[in-house]
């Protein structure tokens, strides 16, 4: 489900690898329509950024058994804003590899790639569960 | 996404249409799997469809190259679309790959 508030946007969807598809249909909308972002080259890159934390609810907070994922998108100014919210178990960062390019490993690129493509990461665990805070501040035209 | 699979024997072509991400690593990497179970000794990986692609699909491809090296395979990755060259160049293992232009059969001979 979608709603509308301004220039914010919200999307209710459940932590199964399946519905990653609808989560990019809705982040691309999103962004040009509501956030009126209209770089490609931005909008893959903060697909790809919200998609790693979705994915890391999926497999980290919900065990890939499924559950509800509330994510919103927000702009102030040229500041672009994503919210994550889930009532999985809390998140470890201890638990993620470094990733070392050198060696090629397997696991561990999700939160560095995050890391590059946005300029603040905050992850509180709460009573409630997770949120996850992304913000990427874009350049003035 | 769509896999379509071109082979001449001891070479396959493996062609990536869509997105790739986690839902798709495990279709994609059945797909390789019956390429060498076939008889391929020579993987390519045509890259240039690719409009999403996620960590998971990434280390798909890291497990994919480790497991064809110790077979003795050769996996050539081709024409990675902008999608595909935006992770690489964030994780910078493009070279940990052989990376390629055009994804011909005829490379392999």
């Amino acid at each position: 489900m979608t709603s509308r508030q301004g220039r914010a946007a919200r999307l209710d969807v459940e932590a199964h690898a399946a519905a990653g598809d609808e989560l990019g249909r809705w982040l691309q909308a999103t962004m040009r329509d509501e956030l009126g972002i209209a770089d490609d080259e931005v909008c893959a890159q903060l697909e790809l950024a919200v998609h790693e934390i979705w994915v890391n609810i999926v497999e980290h907070a919900y065990r890939d058994a499924g559950g509800p994922v509330t994510i919103t998108a927000a702009r102030r100014g040229d500041q672009i804003v994503f919210e994550l919210f889930d009532h999985g178990r809390d998140f470890d960062p201890r638990s993620v590899p470094e990733p070392r390019p050198e060696r090629a490993q397997v696991r561990g690129f999700g939160l560095s790639i995050v890391r590059s493509l946005m300029d603040q990461i905050v992850y509180e665990h709460t009573a409630d569960g997770n949120r996850w805070q992304l913000t990427r501040q874009l350049e003035s035209a | 996404m769509d896999i379509a699979v071109k082979s001449d024997g001891s070479h396959t072509v493996v062609a990536l249409q869509g997105r790739f991400d986690a839902h798709e690593a495990d279709p994609v990497r059945e797909r390789l799997v019956g390429a060498i179970s076939a008889g391929a000794m020579a993987l390519t990986l045509d890259l240039s469809g690719v409009t999403f692609i996620d960590s998971k699909a990434l280390a798909l491809l890291v497990r994919s190259q480790k497991e064809c090296r110790e077979g003795g395979i050769a996996l050539t990755l081709a024409s990675p679309s902008s999608p595909v060259q935006l992770i690489f160049e964030l994780t910078k293992l493009d070279r940990a790959f052989h990376i390629v232009d055009e994804p011909t059969l005829a490379e392999s001979a």
